[in-house]
Order: C-alpha cells, then sequence, then structure tokens
C-alpha cells in the first residue's frame, strides 16, 4: 500500500499558489477511465431496475411502506422498541392492492410465478379503487422497516414527492431511481480512494471495476432499500479517514466524519458500528498532530482502555440477554469461532451450524438476489468461494509486499489500521445482533451478504492488491482476465434474474 | 505500457468470449415456456385429493388467459394406475378451445405441455 501516491503529488506542490492567496478556479479534471466506469454502473443499475419487478427486492415493500407512510402522515414511522401495542396492516390499501394486482405476493416464494405484462393485468390494476384513493395511501401500520432510522427515508421521500402525483409503481420506480446517483458517488468514492493508496493507474481501474461489476451491489441499487444508502455513507468516511491520516486534520474533515458517523447512525443500526473507527480516526489525528504530553497520553490510554472494556461488556450483556457470565462469554465466542471457521472437538454446536461465513458472506454476497429466491447454483458458488480464498491469500501477500515498498509505511500503517478497525467494528455489530436474535430462538441469522456492502471498497482494494502481487508481466494479462471475470459474474447474474422472472 | 494494456484488454476478451459460448449461447437457445399467467406452485404441505370417475369433468374457474397464451400445462397423477385418455377444454368470453390428450401421450406425475390457439383478446375473472 502506497499511501502519498499519484494524487497526494499535486496537493503536496500546491501550497504556494494557496498562500499567494490567488485563488484560482480548477478545472474538474475527471479521467475519462473514472467517467466510463461510472457510466457502465449507470446502465448496469438502469437495467437492473427495469429487470426487477415491483417490490421483489430483499424486504422491499416494508422499506417502501416506511417512506410512504412518513411522507403521507408527514411522520417519522421509527420504533426502535419493536413492534407497537396496536401494529395494524403492515402496508397500506395501496401498497396492498398494487401487491396483488402486481403479483408480488403471486411471485412471492413462488418460483413458477412470473410478474404479469399483459394488457388485462394493467386493466385489472386500473379498476382498483386504491389506486387513485389518497386516503389508501395513509392507512398503513407497523412496518418490519420501521425499527431502523429514518434518514435513508428522509432521501427516498425525495423521488416519492417528485412524483406524488403519479400511479404507485410510478413512485415507487422513481424512489428506485434516486438510488443510482448514490451508486456513483459510491464508485467515485472507490476511485478516489484506489487512486490515493495503490501505486499504478491500472490498479486504481481494477479496485473501481471491481466495486461497479458487483452484482450484489447493483442489485441493492435497483430496490427500494436503504443498503446502498449506509454503503455510501461509509465510502465517504473511508476517504476522508485516510484524507485525515495521509495529510492531516482539517475543520472541513472532521466535520465531514463527524457528520458522517451521525448520517450512518441515523440510517441503520448497523451503521452505529461506524463510532469506533471515528473515534479511531479523532484520536490518531489528535495523536499524530497535536503531540499530546506524556500525562494526557497516560491519560487517553486509560480512558480508551476503560471505554473498550464498557463496550465490550455492553455488547456482551446485548447479545447474550443478560448479564455476561464465564458460560455464555463462552458460546458467544464459540458461535463467532464457527461462523468462520470448522468447530472444534471441545465446541458445543452453534446455535446455527448451518449458517457459516460461506453461507452468509459467499453465496449472499455474491449470488442471491430478488427475495432471496434467485440464487447461483452450488457448483457456481463453490467456484466463486475458492476463488475468493484465493485472492484473500493473494491480497495478503499483496499488502505485506506493499508494505515493505512504501515509502511512509507508518502512515500505510495506519490507514490500514483505520480499515481494520472499521471492519472489525461493523462484524461484530452483526455478529452482536446476530447472536442475540439466535439466543432468543428467533431462528434468524441476521448476517447476510449485502450487509458488506458498506466494505465494498475494501473488497475492491483486495482485488486489486490480488492482483498487484503477481509478477509485472503476468499481473498485466492476470488483471484484464480479472476484470473480464467480474463481468461475466455481473452478466451471469443479471441473467439468472432474467430467467426467475420472465423466462 | 501500452503493451500490457493490450494484453489485459485481450485477457480480459478472451474471458467474456469463453463465458458467451459455454454460458451465453446455452443460455440464449434453451428452449423455454414463457408463462402468461401464475402457475399454481406445487403444494407444500398436502394435496387435496379430486377423485375423477370415467367422464366426469372439474373445472378451475377465474382463470387468467391473455393473447400471448399458446400452451397450456397441468400435472396429472394417476397414482400408479396406467394413464387415461384425456379431454382439455377452455372456454372464455369469444374464446373456446379444445385438445385431446391421448394416453400413450402423458406419464403418470408428468406435467402435461399442450399447444392451445391464441385468444384474440385477454380474458380474466371479472
Amino acid at each position: 500500500m502506497s499511501t502519498l501516491s499519484r494524487d497526494d503529488t499535486s496537493s503536496h506542490a500546491s501550497p504556494g499558489a494557496s498562500s499567494s492567496g490567488v485563488r484560482r478556479r480548477r478545472r474538474p479534471n475527471v479521467s475519462p477511465v473514472l467517467l466510463a466506469l461510472l457510466v457502465v454502473a449507470a446502465i448496469e443499475a438502469l437495467a437492473w431496475i427495469v429487470v426487477m419487478p415491483p417490490l421483489e427486492g430483499p424486504d422491499e415493500i416494508s422499506h417502501f411502506a416506511y417512506t410512504e407512510r412518513m411522507v403521507e402522515t408527514r411522520s417519522i414511522p421509527f420504533y426502535p422498541g419493536g413492534i407497537p401495542s396496536h401494529p395494524g396492516h403492515s402496508t397500506s390499501t395501496e401498497t396492498n392492492a398494487a401487491a396483488v394486482y402486481g403479483g408480488i405476493l403471486a411471485e412471492s416464494r413462488n418460483p413458477f410465478a412470473r410478474p404479469p405484462g399483459s394488457q388485462l393485468s394493467v386493466e385489472l390494476w386500473r379498476r382498483q379503487p386504491a389506486r387513485t384513493d389518497r386516503a389508501a395511501r395513509a392507512d398503513g401500520g407497523f412496518a418490519s422497516a420501521m425499527v431502523s432510522p429514518p434518514l435513508y427515508y428522509a432521501y427516498a421521500s425525495l423521488p416519492y414527492l417528485a412524483t406524488y402525483p403519479l400511479d404507485f409503481f410510478d413512485r415507487e420506480f422513481a424512489m428506485r431511481l434516486a438510488n443510482i446517483p448514490l451508486l456513483l458517488v459510491l464508485v467515485a468514492l472507490t476511485w478516489a480512494i484506489a487512486g490515493m493508496l495503490l501505486p499504478q493507474r491500472s490498479l486504481q481501474v481494477l479496485a473501481t471495476a471491481a466495486v461497479a461489476l458487483n452484482p450484489q451491489l447493483t442489485h441493492l441499487a435497483a430496490v427500494v432499500n436503504p443498503d446502498l444508502f449506509l454503503a455510501t455513507i461509509w465510502a465517504a468516511f473511508f476517504y476522508l479517514a485516510i484524507l485525515v491520516v495521509t495529510r492531516g486534520p482539517t475543520r472541513g474533515r472532521l466535520t465531514g466524519i463527524a457528520g458522517l458517523t451521525v448520517a450512518s447512525c441515523l440510517t441503520h443500526g448497523r451503521g452505529i458500528a461506524i463510532v469506533v473507527p471515528a473515534a479511531f480516526v479523532f484520536a490518531l489525528a489528535w495523536w499524530r498532530w497535536r503531540r499530546p504530553g506524556r500525562r494526557a497520553v497516560v491519560a487517553f490510554v486509560a480512558a480508551t482502555s476503560a471505554a473498550v472494556l464498557a463496550a465490550a461488556y455492553i455488547a456482551l450483556r446485548y447479545a447474550t440477554l443478560g448479564p455476561p457470565t464465564a458460560s455464555s462469554t463462552r458460546q458467544f465466542v464459540s458461535y463467532l469461532w464457527q461462523f468462520y471457521l470448522p468447530k472444534l472437538s471441545f465446541m458445543a454446536p452453534s446455535f446455527r451450524p448451518d449458517w457459516t461465513v460461506r453461507d452468509a458472506f459467499i453465496d449472499r454476497f455474491y449470488g442471491t438476489f430478488a427475495q432471496l429466491e434467485v440464487y447461483f447454483s452450488p457448483g457456481v458458488m463453490t467456484l466463486l468461494a475458492r476463488l475468493t480464498l484465493a485472492a484473500v491469500v493473494l491480497a495478503l501477500v499483496g499488502l505485506f509486499i506493499r508494505l515493505r515498498s512504501v515509502r511512509f509505511r507508518s502512515t500505510a500503517l495506519w490507514v490500514l489500521a483505520v480499515f481494520v478497525v472499521a471492519a472489525v467494528a461493523y462484524l461484530l455489530d452483526m455478529h452482536v445482533a446476530a447472536y442475540r436474535s439466535l439466543a432468543a430462538g428467533d431462528g434468524d441469522p441476521v448476517v447476510t451478504g449485502r450487509y458488506l456492502l458498506p466494505l465494498i471498497t475494501t473488497y475492491g482494494l483486495g482485488i486489486a492488491l490480488a492482483v498487484s502481487c503477481l509478477p509485472r508481466r503476468l499481473a498485466g494479462v492476470a488483471g484484464g482476465l480479472v476484470l473480464g471475470g467480474l463481468a461475466v459474474l455481473q452478466l451471469s447474474a443479471m441473467g439468472i434474474v432474467v430467467e426467475r422472472f420472465y423466462a | 505500457m501500452r503493451r500490457r494494456a493490450l494484453l489485459a484488454t485481450l485477457g480480459g476478451a478472451l474471458v467474456l468470449l469463453v463465458a458467451g459460448v459455454a454460458i451465453g449461447r446455452p443460455y440464449l437457445t434453451k428452449q423455454r415456456d414463457y408463462p402468461a399467467s401464475v402457475p399454481q406452485p406445487p403444494s407444500v404441505v398436502a394435496i387435496h385429493l379430486v377423485a375423477m370417475k370415467p367422464r366426469q369433468v372439474i373445472c378451475l374457474h377465474d382463470a387468467v388467459m391473455d393473447t400471448h397464451s399458446q400452451r397450456a400445462l397441468f400435472q396429472v397423477e394417476t397414482y400408479g394406475k396406467p394413464t387415461v385418455p384425456l379431454r382439455f377444454t377452455l372456454t372464455g368470453e369469444g374464446y373456446r378451445a379444445a385438445v385431446n390428450v391421448p394416453a400413450s401421450s402423458y406419464k403418470d406425475e408428468a406435467i402435461i405441455n399442450l399447444p392451445v390457439p391464441a385468444a384474440t383478446r385477454s380474458s380474466g375473472p371479472a
């Protein structure tokens, strides 16, 4: 990893210009390669939006219901405590009619069903009184998405309001279209991050293309769902965090990180994990640029240790549904172990031995779409699992080589630490919620592939690093092969979705 | 540098070409039926059997048929007994079609796939 690479040279070379007091308006200099990748991402997202039948995304009906109720009742239906005493119908009369006449209920878990596309189906829908009755939009009750904070739904309410006089399906389509700018920002941020951290333009292209071609990302860009919104916030956070670590803190960067931290917490429960890397970046900025005295350092270390212990206690208490004991802590650690690694002989079976890293982070990440009923064959999943394992090993080797060759090694190590702290905090947050659900007997393993999207920039960087460790002559061809493979993965994912709904 | 970029492009194109031949061609040329209305999924819990005597008729109401409907698919189970000739009739507003199904043309538990003339206009529940 080479921090302060190409992009940094420009900023380091130009302090004289800014000190002279002459503010020249810089022409936006966007790379044509980035432009091409943005166009590809936009086309992909548009294609997925068209191909995915209405409300067929994961829990999409629930996310739509949240936005609809927010706009129609001018309220924020946020229920952090769970189901209210009088939940009512989870969807409005209009949404329910759309679910019936749009074929959403018929398609749900019926792999033989197809979306209605005939003129007769359109006429049947047009006959529904709920289609034009404004009161039928506002009578929805509690939907499962309403346990999440409202920021994404406030964003989704903008396209809803812009198409307010239009039909249900037009409004839903507009809400999906509003995801495209988020996807483009995410791809552009990956480009910027890869530009700061990778030494060659070809690796920057590969890292960004890996993100732009990821089928789960484009799938989530095509449905009403907060996952892409959260992923974009995290990508922006990583971008600002790297700027702070490599170029130093400014008021704008620190305010940006604070704002993104608040935004992440207001988007989803999983987003709260961002507090940990944000605190780490603030502490790092203070440590590296303020050079605190010895006393301050001792006080800081003591306070941090106490905070870590308190956070661990609260997390364990939450996960195990009570004060942590030696037994419950051992069970939690055993669950974590068995999620990632094979069970050891002395371990008791986990709550869900059938739900491991392979199921959640391979099968569900690369190849499970719509309402989870569209997926690649087991053979394809096994091939993807093996390729991922090989890529992880190669990426670690690539990382090691970069760290050895980099000019500013301590800075590179701090950047790496930001990614590691963020990933560990995010994954632990998910596992705590998952363990709580399993311990309560809900049976819902919570952790799933699309929840990895906030770490998607790491996925892109990892693929580029994996290629970078190959000999120079091979790396070029390997990069092309990987890029081709990623394009095949994207097209194949689209292919199985088209087959599910239209063939 | 240019040579490496060219090699990378060729590598990517090769992967796409191989995938196009190995995956894309069979995907695009596979024979499929395109459902024109919502098919009934197989039962999850139990099947309610309708016992039929010779020449008895059973009807399914509120079936939807549109101008794209060209085939009718349904499953018949004889529970180990020999198959029998069947007559399949479709009736709607301004539409009527009938197809004879010889006993030898299907097997127990098989899905029967019959050609039916396309309707000139869509019809469904009132």
